[in-house]
């Protein structure tokens, strides 16, 4: 039986696990593989053909979905630090939390729909 | 009259290598956090055509751009590796080893991965130009 | 050898000023000694607070050079510095110099309940924990707080959220709640889940363990709770 509020505490560990693999090939990627560092800069239509690939989109759209939740719950952990709000003031934030990390999901996903 | 700063310090050290840890992992973490906005606001100049996006490559050339990229290197190694750290041990491994697990893992590892980041995006982008 | 022992002192509500005095003292003696040596051969309005002098009431507790730590059982020789630096525990309210006032500490403590509640007030045999068992394996070491505070003055959360608990109170609580003749658990687990208050504002800064005089790793305490292990165990006892 654990606390109530663990499952956050575990979620945010988990999604920091997952981040790490996905940023590294990510990194990989885009400053060894697309990037050609060697001529040190990218070129739109490197970027363009490797993000049309819905592999990719995939996986870079699961990489925002994480990335997002482990950021802003993070915040939310700094703010709640700080003892600047009450009970109810913890569910508002939580809630306004939420819906930029939806808001924000979407504008990252749209970024692959204008291709 | 205050406290000498050596004797701070070496009295300090000690003492406060999990609280700056602490704070490291916050301030990374919303320097993170403000990175992915900007990274996303990439992406959608994508949809502005080669052009106009071959312009923002081209900041993105530059050797100032090339120095931020360096930062954020450092900036996700910190905040990457200090994680870990806190995962092990919060998984109760290594309590009496935290220091140790801090200098040798986030410092010692996180420093060496750093430079091989770094060292090539510095010589083929910054140097070349 | 020549000390020079820097204390910050103030009255309640007046600003604080540094006062420095020359000590010479031998290396064994306790910083409590020395404070003993000032107030009674240069300064006798220097208010700092002790009782038993041997480390196990806990009332002692100052910053000595920056860390928090009992006056009774820090040696001068442990600092490796002639230069004392003394400031009362941070995060409380000064009563005068290096005496503070530990309610802030006190408050916390009382929230998790920390009087034992028997199953049955009204046995009339003591119920006992054979040594061996899995309360005296899992509470060793867990079990001497002496409340003097210095956990809480090391952590930095106290000083940024006036709700959390503490280490000392989280690993009370605990206590509480693996102890099979409790009756209070569900209580003593609502107090530490809380978000503002409990477990979820430790980050794990291992500043606690650090300083406690009594050598408990409390960090290893509220993870305990963290990850649900000690939750079997109040779930079969109760």
């Amino acid at each position: 039986m654990m606390l109530r509020n663990s499952i956050w505490w575990y979620l945010q560990r988990i999604t920091g696990a997952a981040l790490v693999p996905l940023l590294v090939a990510h990194f990989w990627v885009e400053h060894y593989m697309t990037a050609s560092i060697r001529h040190g800069h990218l070129s739109y239509q490197a970027i363009l053909t490797r993000v049309a690939n819905p592999l990719w989109q995939a996986i870079d759209i699961s990489f925002l979905l994480i990335a997002l939740f482990h950021g802003l719950h993070g915040l939310f952990g700094i703010i709640l630090d700080f003892g600047w709000i009450e009970r109810r003031g913890a569910r508002i934030t939580a809630t306004v939390l939420t819906m930029i990390g939806i808001a924000w999901a979407y504008w990252g996903i749209e970024a692959f729909r204008h291709l | 009259m205050s406290t000498p700063a050596r004797v701070v310090v070496r009295n300090y050290t000690g003492q406060l290598v999990g609280m700056t840890a602490w704070l490291l992992q916050r301030v990374t973490g919303l320097l993170l956090l403000f990175y992915l906005f900007l990274h996303v606001e990439t992406i959608h100049q994508l949809s502005a055509g080669q052009a106009a996006f071959d312009q923002q490559l081209a900041f993105y050339g530059t050797p100032f751009f090339k120095l931020l990229e360096i930062g954020l290197l450092a900036t996700v190694i910190l905040h990457a590796f200090n994680g870990i750290r806190l995962t092990v041990l919060d998984l109760g491994i290594a309590h009496g080893r935290q220091r140790k697990l801090f200098w040798v893992l986030v410092m010692g590892a996180g420093t060496a991965l750093f430079i091989a980041g770094a060292v090539p995006i510095f010589i083929f982008s910054v140097l070349q130009r | 050898m020549n000390y020079t022992v820097s204390i910050q002192r103030s009255r309640q509500g007046g600003k604080a000023a540094w006062k420095s005095y020359a000590l010479e003292a031998a290396e064994e003696m306790t910083v409590l000694d020395a404070l003993f040596a000032i107030r009674q051969q240069q300064d006798a309005t220097l208010a700092f607070r002790c009782s038993c002098r041997v480390g196990m009431c806990g009332t002692c507790a100052i910053r000595i050079n920056g860390v928090a730590r009992l006056a009774c059982k820090t040696r001068l020789s442990a600092l490796k510095s002639q230069q004392v630096t003394l400031t009362a525990l941070p995060h409380f309210p000064v009563v005068r110099d290096l005496a503070v006032a530990l309610d802030p500490f006190f408050e916390q403590w009382r929230r998790i309940r920390p009087r034992f509640r028997p199953q049955n007030p009204e046995a009339s045999e003591l119920a006992r924990i054979p040594a061996g068992s899995d309360y005296s394996r899992l509470t060793s070491g867990k079990r001497d707080c002496i409340t003097c505070g210095a956990c809480f003055a090391a952590c930095s959360i106290p000083g940024m959220n006036k709700r959390y608990l503490g280490p000392a109170a989280i690993n009370r609580a605990l206590l509480r709640i693996l102890d099979p003749r409790d009756a209070a658990h569900q209580q003593r687990l609502d107090s530490v889940n809380d978000l503002h208050a409990g477990v979820w504002r430790c980050h794990t800064q291992f500043s606690c363990g650090a300083v406690c005089p009594k050598g408990i790793n409390l960090t290893h305490s509220i993870t305990l709770l963290k990850r649900g292990v000690v939750g079997n165990q109040a779930e079969s006892n109760a």
